[in-house]
């Protein structure tokens, strides 16, 4: 007997030790799985208490009533107090268990919780005070207590369940939810201005607790001010006591609300303010103010960005099964932290086939945005994701989705955009889509369907805007750009093969060799690469229907056709333009001119000095020209050679002077452009050395902004032939 | 009814029951220290015995608390200020009769009560910050505060001190003194460290660590064959002496002090600061002092009669950034390079980050704004220009004040500047104005608001500045950087070094050794450290040798699951690192082990290969660096940290791997692992050139198997010999490519048609092209750019 | 206050009294097995749990950003000023300019002679707003965007102004829009990468961009911006070296893993693992990049909407057409550049030439993605870096004047994804030169972008070298005005 009282009064301590610890700890605790359906027994359970302890309690107030042999008597209470501290205290921990899950929260709770808690205590006091014999006195008033705190406890937790007040609910007209604005009908004062005092000045401005004798929370009394006077002088906020209160400087003791009290925002003190001097009334709606007016904007920003993002009232899928789902060609991820909406994504069609569809079926309830553009998606997928009930967007751009894989969607009840842009689908598929409640927005270019059906379609279903796409551009004619010539070096040893080209397919490419303009003489259509082995100017242009030609683009092809087998430079290039030094001479690559200034390191650039290179050549060349290929541009005071020498030798022979010749100057207005220059010719001589001396500019022309300043020679390349 | 429970209690034995209780008790208790422990051999700690300042309290008040309630007047909130003991004591302004902490009882501190409030209204920190105090973080404060509330100067501002080397159980393991910081650690921490890495990749380790560059094939096999038990220690003699210790050593300082070849902004042309780079892989290689080499980088043109060399060295100074902006206003962009100056010191020489400090106060650590600005008036005495062309046609390759270095200067005192060709070079360094300019707090840090006018001086917290001592400018701020008293400097580079070495510092934050930086893991070890490079005149090869040669170093990189679980940071060192290798050094290691390196030192930054039209179509279209124009010949196959950096578009295949893009102080540099990684592995020309240049190399050597060679190419570029199953998979590899480009000899003579390099000899291009693949995918194994 | 911390301090002690009286360890320890950090110094900032996903619903999934680096004038596209034809060559009122600073090319300008636009304006769509006859096919679709007038910055000069719109800071490596949102958002395919960067040159005066301007900042370079390059080879390194094709490129990878699998089972490092899926990802780049870069297949009808150059590789149109191509498989970020738009002189000349470049293909892109549906979640956003002063530098002629630096008032449009269509927002005065309604700061303009990315720009953070960094800095307020 004595053992049985050991050990389910220790059992009894145990259970209480552990409340106070799940209390102590509450905030650090998660519940295991398992342990949240023994919580979710909670409910269940809390019935044995409130019965077995009422039971005693009735019974020991009754006690007379009864005719039954003391000792049992005795026996039977004490087994109702130890099945009450047994089952009260289980109760709450399980309580404790369950108010660890979503959604328990809130003065109601906290109620519940220690009221509970109270009862298992006391049921536990009272069996040890029933072991220890105190006075039935104490006891009885015990018991009394713990049955009235067991129906309490009851009572709350029966309002956290059903709802406040769930029981006295048929006779309170229900309060509407305070959180949820609907801006449309919002009356400012109530609905706007209200909530921020019931939020930031309420707790001390109350009837319980009217600080300063100011009473908020009534319309007369908020009328009426406080012991400091009027709160607001309707129609003029900065005579309004309230407005001074709310603006004072934080650390000023009239502040309000007080420092270390949560002040109003920006927009909370702006509306305030706005809603005085409209006249503080209490009736005027937010619809009466015109839309352009601050009001709006305030309100806007108090309520986030207009309308606020739609909540699902559907269950998230389990986190890992989504993850599961992702692959490197299906995103499914939630639309946002904590959402239960999924979006889901496929890329490459190639990988995509009806298996790889079908695998997202177990979350087919969640899927809310669905991304097949470009898909092979056909009707077989459209069945299924019929089978998607909260699916908002579905994207089937470009895939193979007809009128019939649309018929099959009548069942999404809140898809609201569709795009299958550049699919087969027509007015029918269309048609049986505007059925759908939500549907706003449907984008069908580049389909069956043409302006004037959708124009029809906007005609019987106004509230769906179906988007046919740009206007047909394909009547606007435009002008071609311009062919592209390879390779793009205007220089070539001794023959080449021209391409010309055109990014865009289907255009015919017109173009004469020789200067003749392709519109004038009989031009050729180009169709394969052209030969060129001599100095050549070719001028092109492209044609297509429907488009207006292009211009005429032209280029001068030079040729140099004996490169020196050895040269060096007997000067050196100013460093920012040393180009890749004497090589840059003989590379055949042109330095460009559709620059501000020559740096492209293909030029070199002499300034100040004199540009001497001298070429070697293996076995003797007959000098049939050399030729200078140099940038003009005053803009970038560079003009060509005052003089150039020529210096020939045979075999062995020193250098001789073989002609010089002066060069004259560009005018002012001269473009900027590349000019080859002729060197003194060399009457057909076979040379086997040869040095070329050119003189920069010593001082700019007079007409130069910077006259007097050594000019810049540039040249890009030597020509020989 | 009858309650009788006389026959249960007679079947019932109560000491059975009893007893079972206590089972059950046990039983959980056990649990309980079971967890407990599970839980701390993953290196998390249950509450400390002592709560620590410094490594518990302040990491937490500084991260959640300062910023409205530590140094920053402007910012402070209801008074109340947590950096410091007395303030944190006092009464709260705002709440009578409380005070913020009160020593031994946090049920009555202010501050515990606000964190463990229940009323978000209370609660701190306030929901809209954002932050929240972990449970476990209230309970250390808790603790903390029963235990007294004793605050402590940041560790990092106390000078560092040299305690005697911590007990060891396993007294064999160490073999230097780093070894008993660490294996102490390791024990206290129930870790035991890994066994010794075998040869292979010890050589390949520390050659790459201390030349980053891989041995030669003859290298591998000498240390393999020396038995010696100085074996090890001579090839670290042997690579310290090497010229290419220098410039693996430069190249971190090239981070540091954002060393580029082109001015930065706009129109971005180029600079000649090279020279300076070079005289920085000369100093490491003659192995200058860290305190001299400190000094002549901030004053050197301020030493009583300073050589050519001292000055040069001060364009570290001028490395900056620097506008030709036409319409640039002058003082903005001047003010901007003194700025830049002070945080490129602060960040890397000091380890603290004072930038914040440019607007405001700062907001964790005690640098008043004025201290920053004290701080940037040193360098703010020098007579440049914020824009000093009126056209940014006349840039010119350095701006004044600068220096010109002539042939003469290069036969003389300045060899190691190797200039290609006679002509002269200009640099642009520091000079000193004979008049102090006036320097003043910039409210908000823009130059167009200046506040009270402060004279040099540098943060109090650290260590004060004696102006008797030291002189108030650059020099007497070098002075003050090494002096012997200063808690940061020496402390800093240790970690650097460490960093550079273990991928990791001591301190992980390299650049922040402030109350938001990390805590150092092994605290008394970066002390003795730092002591010890002082006390040994700062003398860095003797740090590295320190280091190079501990047993911590030398352990193996292996992972067991059990250490990878237990240390997944290696925090305590209980391996050694195996890290993916700096973008530059991945480039040396292909090019050397391919042949085709060229080691010729300092010079002209080269232009590499690289994409078409990167340059040109990002470029304003100006300037003389409009075009890229590719280097020809040996340039091509210089060391990376020669390529030349333009900052507006620096080399995009560095950039991949995460090297530096040189537009700020850069102390350490993230390491990731991304897909573009491997493709300029795989595509990338300088890799398949050498490549085919390896591979060609192995195909002259005659009369060897197939085998042999991929053998020796896979040696030379993982330094190891490979096991049987590795050789038969490259080798079945070579033959499916044989077979393929016998199919396809047009993709074979494609396939080679790769790199400038001309390779003298004709080759059988089928067996050429399927060897050139082989090497490629070797280069591109996970290990061939790794070091471990 | 007072009772509030007395019943705090009671509250306290009690629960301390009770954690000393809670009998029976069994109890204690049972219920510690129900704390799982009891033991760990984690502490949970939701700021991590929160990266990779919307901190809300975002009304955008993507963003295109067609930046006009230079500064194209204000003055010359959407804000109207007549009356500065009127005043034509007077000098700009001090009471306007109210000290406002000047870039150095101006300073030393004796008179700040005010030049009214060289173009007309006229009026368009539902909202009337006031387009220049430069951008007539802008024009056509006002009602489908919002433009804004009241922009403000305070960088004068290009570098530190593009860096701050790109970067939320003037000066340092800080990580770029692109990156953050990158970091914020994760990649939608991986396949591609989420953040793409497309250059285009003008003929007009330009200033450069520069790599940093999509630099990943101090987050991990897998947010770094990808430049695609016009040409055979649109992300540098992609193609694969001559003599080899899918399949041996196949071959060669499957080597690597076996033999990096080798060295995983000898080292164990889980680095060996992540090195193989990036080269499998690398690998698959290889097929989706020139899969989406292909423009060969577009209809004619589109190539004339976006205009006959967006054939052209590396045009302002092909860039945008490839935007809208990017922007179909999923890549959160495209950023694209068209220099040239900073007319110091001879303005009226080059800005007819830069809006040729970009105001067909501009409206285009506008167009084709609505038409697709898609602009219903993608963001695009159209403008420079700051606006250009309502005076003329250098020498005043009515055809051939120019603009300087102006950071106090410059417009911008944007459209799609959340942004109210057919508005014009914010106004300046008369004069053009000051913001007299609505003001947007750079802070603001990027916090409403995270916003509608579903981003809070203040929860959006980045811990680095001991400190919390945002795209916004400290500052920021999204502007929902501008919010559908």
């Amino acid at each position: 007997m004595k053992l049985l009282k050991e050990l389910s009064i220790n059992l009894i301590i145990g259970l209480n030790a552990l409340i106070l610890f799940l209390l102590v700890f509450e905030t650090q605790i998660e519940i295991p799985e398992i342990l949240r359906v023994a919580g979710r027994t909670h409910p269940l359970l809390l019935h044995f208490p409130i019965v077995v302890l009422l039971l005693a309690f009735v019974l020991k107030f009754f006690e007379k009533y009864f005719s039954i042999e003391e000792a049992a008597f005795r026996k039977i209470v004490r087994f109702l107090l130890f099945a009450g501290a047994l089952t009260s205290a289980a109760t709450v921990i399980l309580g404790l268990f369950l108010s660890q899950e979503e959604g328990y929260s809130g003065d109601l709770l906290q109620w519940h919780k220690w009221i509970g808690v109270a009862v298992s205590f006391i049921s536990c006091g009272l069996l040890w005070g029933f072991q220890e014999n105190i006075s039935s006195k104490f006891l009885k008033t015990g018991m009394a207590i713990s049955s009235i705190a067991v129906l309490v406890a009851g009572h709350f937790g029966a309002s956290l369940t059903h709802g406040e007040d769930f029981i006295l609910a048929p006779l309170s007209s229900g309060a509407a939810d305070e959180n949820f604005v609907d801006l449309t009908q919002a009356v400012v004062y109530n609905d706007l201005v209200r909530p921020v005092l019931k939020e930031k000045c309420y707790s001390c401005h109350n009837p319980d607790k009217a600080k300063g004798q100011l009473v908020m929370t009534d319309l007369d009394a908020l009328l009426k001010g406080g012991k400091t006077g009027k709160l607001f002088v309707a129609g003029n906020s900065d005579e309004s006591l309230i407005m001074e209160r709310l603006l004072l400087d934080v650390n000023h003791k009239h502040r309000m609300p007080p420092k270390g009290k949560a002040p109003l925002t920006e927009e909370e003190t702006a509306l305030i303010r706005i809603w005085i001097d409209q006249g503080a009334s209490f009736s005027a709606k937010l619809s009466d103010y015109a839309s352009g007016d601050e009001i709006h904007q305030i309100v806007k920003s108090m309520y986030a960005g207009g309308p606020a993002p739609e909540v699902y009232d559907f269950e998230a899928a389990d986190e890992t099964r989504v993850n599961n789902l992702n692959t490197v060609y299906r995103l499914v991820s939630p639309i946002a932290y904590e959402s239960p909406g999924l979006e889901v994504t496929f890329f490459s069609k190639s990988n995509f086939d009806t298996k790889s569809f079908e695998e997202i079926k177990p979350v087919a309830n969640q899927i809310v945005y669905l991304n097949l553009s470009g898909m092979n998606v056909t009707d077989t997928e459209m069945k299924l994701i019929a089978g998607f009930p909260n699916l908002r967007q579905l994207n089937v751009n470009y895939s193979e989705v007809t009128d019939k894989g649309l018929k099959e969607l009548s069942t999404l009840k809140h898809l609201n955009s569709i795009m299958v842009a550049g699919t087969k689908v027509s007015v029918g598929g269309i048609t049986s889509l505007t059925g759908l409640p939500n549907l706003k927005r449907i984008y069908a270019w580049n389909t069956g369907i043409n302006s004037a059906d959708s124009k029809s379609l906007a005609k019987k279903y106004p509230g769906v805007l179906v988007d046919t796409g740009a206007l047909e551009t394909d009547k606007d004619t435009l002008t071609l750009n311009n062919p592209q010539f390879l390779p793009k070096n205007a220089f070539f040893r001794e023959s080449f093969q021209l391409t010309i080209k055109h990014p865009i397919h289907g255009v015919d490419l017109i173009y004469t060799v020789g200067g003749s303009n392709p519109d004038s003489v009989q031009p050729k259509k180009y169709e394969k690469p052209i030969f060129i082995k001599e100095n050549t100017i070719v001028k092109a242009k492209a044609e297509k229907g429907g488009w207006i030609s292009s211009k005429v683009v032209e280029k001068n092809y030079q040729r140099s056709s004996i490169k020196p087998d050895v040269f060096s430079l007997k000067t050196t290039p100013a460093p920012q333009h040393k180009g890749r030094g004497g090589a840059s001479l003989f590379d055949l690559i042109e330095g460009s001119t559709d620059i501000l200034y020559a740096s492209d390191g293909n030029w070199l650039g002499y300034s100040n000095q004199d540009f001497i290179v001298e070429m070697g050549f293996k076995k003797p060349v007959v000098l049939k020209e050399v030729l200078l290929s140099t940038l003009t541009s005053t803009a970038l005071e560079s003009f060509p050679p005052s003089e150039i020498e020529i210096w020939v030798a045979y075999g062995g022979a020193p250098l001789s002077l073989a002609g010089r010749i002066k060069i004259d100057m560009p005018g002012e207005k001269s473009p900027i452009e590349r000019k080859i220059i002729a060197c003194p010719t060399v009457n057909n001589q076979a040379v086997t050395s040869l040095k070329i001396i050119a003189k920069p500019l010593s001082k700019l022309p007079s007409w130069h902004k910077n006259k007097g300043k050594a000019a810049w020679f540039f040249l890009d390349e030597i020509l020989i032939n | 009814m009858r309650f009788s429970f006389k026959d249960i209690s007679k079947r019932i034995d109560r000491r059975a029951v009893l007893a079972f209780l206590l089972v059950w008790l046990v039983g959980v208790a056990v649990y309980c220290y079971w967890r407990q422990k599970s839980e701390l051999s993953v290196g998390v700690a249950v509450l400390p015995e002592k709560v620590d300042f410094n490594f518990h309290i302040r990491p937490i008040l500084s991260d959640r608390c300062y910023a409205c309630h530590g140094p920053d007047a402007n910012k402070r909130e209801a008074g109340l200020r947590l950096d410091i003991e007395k303030n944190a004591f006092a009464l709260l302004k705002e709440t009578k009769g409380v005070h913020g902490i009160v020593p031994g009882n946090p049920g009555e501190s202010g501050v515990y009560l606000r964190l463990v409030s229940e009323d978000p209204e209370i609660r701190m920190p306030p929901a809209n910050s954002n932050l929240s105090v972990s449970q476990y973080e209230i309970q250390l404060i808790e603790k903390w505060i029963k235990q007294g509330a004793k605050y402590e100067k940041h560790w990092a501002f106390s000078p560092p001190k040299k305690v005697n080397l911590p007990k060891v159980s396993d007294t064999t393991w160490p073999r230097n003194e780093i070894d008993y910081f660490v294996l102490n650690k390791m024990e206290v921490n129930r870790l035991s460290p890994n066994q010794e890495a075998d040869k292979e990749h010890l050589l390949r380790r520390v050659s790459v660590d201390l030349t980053g560059l891989p041995p030669t094939i003859a290298e591998m096999d000498d240390f393999m064959a020396d038995e010696s038990a100085t074996a090890y220690n001579k090839v670290v003699s042997r690579l310290l002496a090497s010229p290419a210790y220098g410039e693996k050593m430069a190249l971190h300082w090239l981070d540091v002090s954002r060393y580029a070849d082109s001015y930065g902004y706009q129109d971005d042309q180029w600079r000649t600061q090279w020279p300076w780079r070079d005289w920085v892989v000369h100093s490491f290689n003659r192995n200058m002092p860290y305190s001299k080499f400190l000094t002549w980088q901030l004053a050197g043109d301020m030493i009583p009669n300073a050589t050519k060399e001292q000055v040069l060295a001060t364009a570290y100074g001028r490395n900056h950034k620097i506008t030709e902006e036409q319409g640039a206003i002058d003082e903005e962009y001047r003010m901007g390079y003194v700025l830049d100056r002070t945080n490129t010191f602060s960040k890397g020489v000091l380890g603290i980050t004072m930038e914040c400090a440019q607007c405001h106060d700062h907001k964790f650590d005690p640098f008043s704004q004025k201290s920053y600005y004290q701080l940037s008036a040193f360098f703010n005495n020098t007579p440049e220009k914020g824009l000093d062309v009126t056209n940014s046609r006349e840039s010119k390759p350095a701006k004044y004040p600068l220096i010109r270095i002539t042939q003469e200067d290069r036969e003389g005192l300045l060899k190691f500047v190797n200039n290609p060709d006679t002509s002269t070079v200009s640099i642009s360094v520091m000079s000193e104005m004979s008049e102090r300019r006036k320097s003043y707090i910039l409210n908000r840090g823009v130059y167009d608001a200046p506040g009270q006018e402060v004279l040099p001086g540098t943060p109090e917290a650290v260590f004060s500045f004696d102006t008797i001592k030291y002189p108030q400018n650059r020099l007497g701020l070098a002075k003050w950087t090494v002096s012997a008293e200063n808690p940061l400097t020496a402390r800093v580079f240790v970690n650097q070094i460490w960093g550079r070495i273990f991928g990791r510092g001591l301190v992980e934050s390299a650049a922040d050794f402030g109350s938001q930086g990390s805590l150092p893991s092994h605290p008394e070890l970066l002390d003795w450290l730092a002591v010890d490079f002082m006390e040994h005149g700062w003398n860095v090869k003797r740090l590295v040798r320190q280091i190079v040669t501990s047993a911590t170093y030398r352990q193996s990189a292996k992972m067991t699951k059990e250490s990878r679980e237990r240390d997944p940071n290696n925090t305590f060192l209980s391996r050694a690192v195996r890290i993916r290798l700096p973008a530059e050094l991945i480039r040396d290691h292909v090019l050397s082990s391919s042949g085709l390196f060229n080691n010729k030192i300092g010079g002209p930054s080269f232009k590499p290969y690289q994409p078409n039209g990167i340059w040109e179509v990002r470029g304003s279209g100006r300037g003389t660096l409009k075009r890229y124009v590719q280097d020809h010949g040996d340039d091509l196959y210089r060391r990376g940290m020669y390529s030349f950096i333009k900052l507006t578009s620096p080399p995009p295949n560095m950039l991949v791997f995460d090297a530096s893009n040189r537009d700020q102080c850069e102390v350490i540099r993230t390491r990731t692992n991304t897909p573009l990684q491997a493709l300029v592995m795989m595509n990338d020309p300088i890799y398949l050139e050498a490549s085919r240049v390896l591979s060609a190399s192995l195909l002259q050597q005659k009369d060897i198997s197939e085998e042999d060679r991929i053998t020796q190419a896979f040696r030379r570029i993982l330094c190891r010999r490979p096991e049987s199953k590795e050789i038969a998979t490259l080798t079945a590899y070579y033959e499916k490519e044989k077979q393929r480009y016998k199919r396809h000899p047009k993709d074979a003579a494609a396939f080679l048609n790769v790199g400038e390099f001309i390779y003298p000899k004709q080759l059988n291009s089928t067996h050429h092209a399927a060897l050139m693949s082989v090497v490629h995918a070797i280069y591109n194994l996970e290990e061939a750019i790794t070091k471990n | 206050m007072e009772k509030n911390f007395l019943e705090r301090a009671l509250n306290v002690n009690r629960r301390q009294f009770f954690s000393r009286a809670s009998a029976g360890i069994g109890s204690l320890a049972l219920g510690s097995l129900l704390i799982p950090n009891l033991f760990s110094g984690r502490s949970d900032e939701d700021e991590a749990s929160m990266v990779g996903m919307p901190h809300f619903a975002p009304k955008a999934k993507r963003i295109i950003y067609m930046f006009q680096s230079g500064a194209p004038s204000q003055l010359e596209s959407f804000d109207y000023k007549p009356m500065l034809r009127t005043m034509m060559g007077q000098d700009l009122p001090e009471s306007i300019r109210q000290g406002q600073r000047l870039t150095g090319m101006t300073a030393d300008q004796a008179k700040f002679p005010l030049v009214g636009s060289f173009y007309d304006f006229q009026q368009y769509g539902k909202a009337r707003a006031w387009v220049s006859d430069l951008f007539p096919h802008t024009a056509k679709v006002v009602d489908d965007i919002c433009i804004v007038k009241s922009l403000f910055t305070e960088a004068i000069n290009h570098d530190p102004a593009i860096t701050f719109f790109q970067t939320g800071a003037q000066q340092g490596n800080r990580p770029s829009m692109g990156s953050w949102l990158s970091y914020g958002l994760g990649s939608e395919n991986e396949n591609l990468p989420s953040f793409c960067v497309l250059v285009s040159k003008g003929k007009g005066n330009g200033q450069g961009v520069y790599s940093k301007l999509w630099s990943n900042g101090f987050l991990d370079s897998v947010h770094q911006g990808v430049q695609f390059m016009p040409g055979a080879d649109p992300v540098l390194y992609m193609g694969n070296p001559a003599g080899t094709d899918k399949q041996s490129r196949r071959q060669m990878l499957d080597q690597l893993e076996t033999l990096n699998q080798m060295q995983y089972d000898k080292m164990g490092d889980p680095e060996i693992i992540t090195k193989i899926q990036q080269y499998e990802m690398a690998y698959r780049m290889q097929t989706s990049v020139p899969e989406v870069t292909d423009l060969s297949n577009e209809p004619d009808h589109i190539i004339k909407l976006y205009g006959p150059d967006c054939l052209v590789p590396g045009t302002y149109a092909a860039n945008c057409l490839l935007a809208r191509k990017l922007a179909e498989n999923g890549v959160r970020f495209i950023q694209l550049y068209h220099q040239g738009w900073d007319q110091h002189g001879n303005l009226p000349n080059e800005m007819a030439g830069q809006a040729k470049d970009v105001d067909q293909a501009s409206a285009a892109l506008v167009q084709d993605l609505k038409q697709r549906g898609l602009l219903e979640d993608t963001l695009v956003i159209w403008g420079g870096e700051f606006g250009r002063t309502n005076y003329c530098q250098g020498k005043l002629e009515f055809d051939k004047y120019g603009r300087d630096h102006h950071p106090r008032a410059f417009s911008a449009w944007l459209t799609g994804g959340g942004v109210k269509a057919g508005m014009v927002y914010g106004e300046t005065d008369e004069f053009g030169y000051n913001v007299t309604k609505n003001p947007v700061h750079v802070h603001d303009f990027h916090a409403t972008l995270l916003h509608l990315m579903g981003l809070d720009h203040e929860k959006l953070t980045y811990r680095h070298q001991g400190r919390r960094y945002r795209l916004t800095d400290v500052a920021g307020k999204v502007v929902n005005d501008l919010l559908a």
